[in-house]
């Protein structure tokens, strides 16, 4: 069952389109195999030059409304609580040491990510830990789900979080039994992936975890449970109101995707990008701009983000800052392009204060084995191939002028509005 | 003459490592780290140089976002083409600029570095244009912001006002006003700059001589925030919630981390607080904040016995965070500037050991700390 992907690309002309068709291929044989699998799919991604071994655990949400979504959010932060049949709480979340991550259990929009950063010697008993997890948390006490509840409901965003995540959750009308079975839906064989990215030995972590699962004793998927839908908030009372354009999510098998990807940091990654340039610095509408690469499992959406005072009749500022961002294209040229390879390059492959690409909820990507891990297995989550970030830079790094110009076009031409009231 | 005084004030270190004090009082570290094609360039300047009273507050704020816009105002565009990024932040300490990028591009660093240090006149058109950024900026406060600023008052009164200032007070503002506060927020010997990553020390250090060997200006006063002692009732704030803030003797202090580390275990137990420290090697204060009235009461409840059980998990939080201070990012950059001028010969390296080795009794300490009548408390009004 463990496939081992090595996504290695020549490099040449139209190897890009040959290469993306080649790894799909591979990631379709590997998805189906998955929908059908009986265990857990573990994806070797061997990297013998890593310090470190990062086992990341993809869990898809099941599908749902509102309901769900807070549910899922209570499960993610009730996992930091939990125990399991095997460890304690303490044991689960014990630290290493320097140059390892401690287990971390990530929301995202669509998936729940669980992740850990062990030294070689030490991978296989921290790869435990994660299937413990995954196949055996003890519920049988509410605390942990209670907790959690209380820890969200008692949360405060501040604007930027507004902006980040709109909506307002019905964590209230969230029952711990709502919780045990978004777990029992979810942590199921055939929907969880795990993803193994170092110095390992090829074929080793599907067998580890394929020995260490009870599986007759994982609960049986329960059937769809939430039956009504929760009203979302059109407004957020925090004083700003956010203005949002996204163009269509980037999926890296996608056509034309590594000038989205640049066509989206040029719009928005840096302070010389049109965001930043026309509407803080020309016009002053604003002190915060900013576009972030947001993972939802249709890929990533790049959302043009502008934050400003709550205003009476603020609908139209929506159509303006579009028709600015439009506008600015004409300025765009060759410098633009060669700006947003380097500024890719950047927020891609180490700690930036313009890094903007968010696989996990509350940070961006900033250059660690972790990060570049959760890169990998975010993209092999929503089934698309999971190149490494250097392989996916040198694909930036081919994209021409022409390409990039059409792609903003289409991309500016094709913009998903939305605002939220800060009134 | 110079040359030798000059010599004679690097300390003795490791090659790869040059510190230096400069006559005019600026100081300097070159240090080379384990960032393959890759350096950070941290600037950081003291409050020293024009604390923040209410007839000025806020100046440093204003001048951070107008000084990083360079000599013509096009600093941006030149960094980010050569694949480096400029952030900038004004604390309470200092206001502090980072540029990082490649190894390649260090020149180009250091003189924009030079650029935020003489940036030539500000227009009036231009200040008012920030005022209004500013003004949106303001907006985004957190809304714990105001128990975060309400601690500080009550731990230090008007020399802990919010550096983010008076937007009334900054609207009178005059180009020359503004020149005559920048002499003296960049006054030399109220400024530290590190330069970190993959670098020639030796070209490194040259650079750093140019930049702020020629700079001049007023003294700077190195005096020490005076506390007061915390009040019989607490310090209202208009915001909802609670928070109670700790006087801490800096970073290189176990007993600073104790109290970090307790407040950040003891999080879990009490839904929506937050934790607050600027890291500093000099007297200062970690504040806690709750977003609702009595969450605090919980502390007094607790037994030591309570708090010796919680001690793992005291020591787990606080090695965690001290970690988290060896991430070499631009925080962090900022905090190695700002430390080579409180404290020279401080390894944040050394904080996770400290961390991780502090005893039952340190953090039962801690604990006393937050929870007796040592701690300042502040009460929402909202």
């Amino acid at each position: 069952m463990a496939e081992m992907v090595r996504p290695e690309i020549v490099s040449g002309e139209g190897v890009e389109v040959r290469q993306i068709a080649l790894l799909a291929g591979v990631i379709l044989t590997a998805l189906a195999s998955a929908q059908s699998s009986k265990t857990f799919v573990v994806t070797e991604l061997p990297n013998p030059n890593a310090k470190t071994v990062q086992i990341h655990a993809m869990i898809p949400r099941p599908e749902g409304g509102a309901r769900e979504e807070a549910a899922w959010r209570v499960l993610a932060r009730a996992l930091n609580r939990v125990s399991t049949k095997t460890y304690s709480n303490w044991e689960l979340f014990e630290s290493e040491g320097r140059g390892t991550q401690p287990l971390r259990i990530e929301w995202l929009p669509d998936f729940i990510r669980l992740e850990i950063g062990t030294t070689p010697a030490n991978w296989q008993e921290k790869f435990e830990v994660v299937i413990s997890l995954l196949s055996e948390v003890k519920w049988e006490v509410e605390e942990p789900i209670l907790q959690a509840r209380a820890e969200l409901m008692a949360e405060r965003k501040d604007p930027w979080g507004w902006a980040m995540d709109p909506f307002a959750s019905a964590y209230d009308q969230v029952r711990p039994r709502d919780v045990v079975l978004m777990y029992q839906a979810a942590f199921q064989p055939g929907k969880a992936r795990v993803f193994v990215n170092g110095p390992i030995e090829p074929g080793s972590a599907q067998g580890l975890l394929d020995s260490r699962v009870r599986w007759s004793e994982l609960a049986a998927p329960p059937r769809p449970f939430f039956v009504s839908e929760v009203k979302r908030a059109e407004s957020n009372g925090s004083g700003v109101s956010t203005f949002e354009l996204t163009p269509p999510a980037i999926r890296l098998s996608g056509p034309g995707s590594a000038a989205q990807f640049l066509a989206a940091v040029a719009l928005g990654a840096g302070k010389d990008c049109t965001l930043w340039r026309v509407l803080r610095e020309e016009k002053a509408w604003s002190y915060r701009t900013e576009m972030v690469f947001w993972p939802t499992k249709f890929g990533l959406e790049p959302r043009l983000l502008m934050l400003r005072g709550a205003r009476e009749e603020e609908l139209p500022m929506l159509f303006d800052m579009a028709e600015a961002i439009k506008g600015d294209l004409k300025n765009w040229d060759a410098s633009t392009l060669a700006r947003a390879k380097v500024m890719a390059r950047s927020i891609l492959t180490r700690p930036s204060p313009f890094a903007c690409v968010y696989l996990h909820p509350s940070r961006p990507l900033g250059g660690s084995e972790a990060d570049a891990a959760a890169w990998q297995s975010y993209w092999g989550a929503v089934g698309e191939p999971p190149i490494s970030i250097s392989r996916w830079l040198e694909m930036l790094d081919t994209v021409e002028w022409e390409e990039f110009q059409t792609q903003a076009k289409i991309m500016t031409d094709n913009l998903r509005p939305r605002m939220t009231s800060g009134r | 003459m110079i040359a030798s005084a000059l010599l004679a004030s690097i300390l003795l270190m490791p090659q790869d490592r040059v510190r230096q004090e400069l006559p005019n009082g600026a100081v300097y570290l070159v240090d080379k780290a384990d960032t393959p094609g890759h350096v950070r360039v941290a600037l950081s300047a003291s409050f020293h140089g024009y604390p923040d009273e209410p007839a000025t507050l806020g100046v440093r704020h204003l001048l951070e976002h107008l000084v990083v816009k360079g000599r013509d105002r096009a600093l941006d565009r030149k960094l980010e083409s050569q694949g480096l990024s400029l952030s900038a932040w004004t604390t309470r300490d200092a206001l502090n600029v980072v540029i990082s990028g490649p190894t390649g591009a260090l020149p180009l660093a250091m003189a924009s570095i030079d650029e935020v240090l003489n940036p030539g006149g500000f227009t009036q058109d231009e200040i008012n244009k920030e005022l209004r950024i500013m003004a949106e900026e303001k907006l985004l406060h957190a809304p714990d912001r105001p128990l975060v600023d309400a601690a500080w008052e009550a731990v230090y009164g008007q020399e802990g006002l919010s550096p983010f200032g008076d937007l009334e007070v900054l609207a009178k503002l005059t180009p020359s006003d503004l020149e005559l506060a920048r002499q003296r927020i960049f006054a030399p010997a109220g400024l530290s700059l590190v330069v970190l990553g993959d670098l020639d020390p030796g070209v490194a250090r040259l650079r750093c001589q140019e930049v702020l060997g020629k700079l001049s200006g007023w003294e700077v006063s190195f005096d020490p925030r005076m506390e007061i002692a915390p009040g019989a009732s607490p310090m209202g704030a208009q915001a909802s919630g609670e928070a109670r803030a700790v006087i801490t003797a800096g970073v290189t202090v176990p007993m600073t981390l104790a109290m970090l580390g307790f407040a950040l275990a003891q999080q879990r137990e009490m839904p929506g607080t937050k934790v607050f420290y600027d890291a500093s090697a000099w007297d200062s204060v970690i504040i806690w904040t709750a977003p609702n009235a009595g969450q605090f009461d919980a502390l007094e409840k607790l037994t030591e016995e309570d708090v010796v059980r919680l001690a793992p998990f005291v020591r787990g939080q606080a090695s965690q965070w001290a970690l988290g201070l060896t991430t070499l990012d631009d925080t962090n950059a900022a905090l190695r500037a700002k430390l080579l001028r409180q404290a020279r010969t401080f390894d944040l390296g050394q904080l996770f050991d400290t961390a991780r080795g502090l005893t039952d009794q340190e953090i039962v300490q801690a604990w006393q700390r937050w929870s007796g009548p040592k701690s300042y408390r502040v009460r929402g009004l909202k």
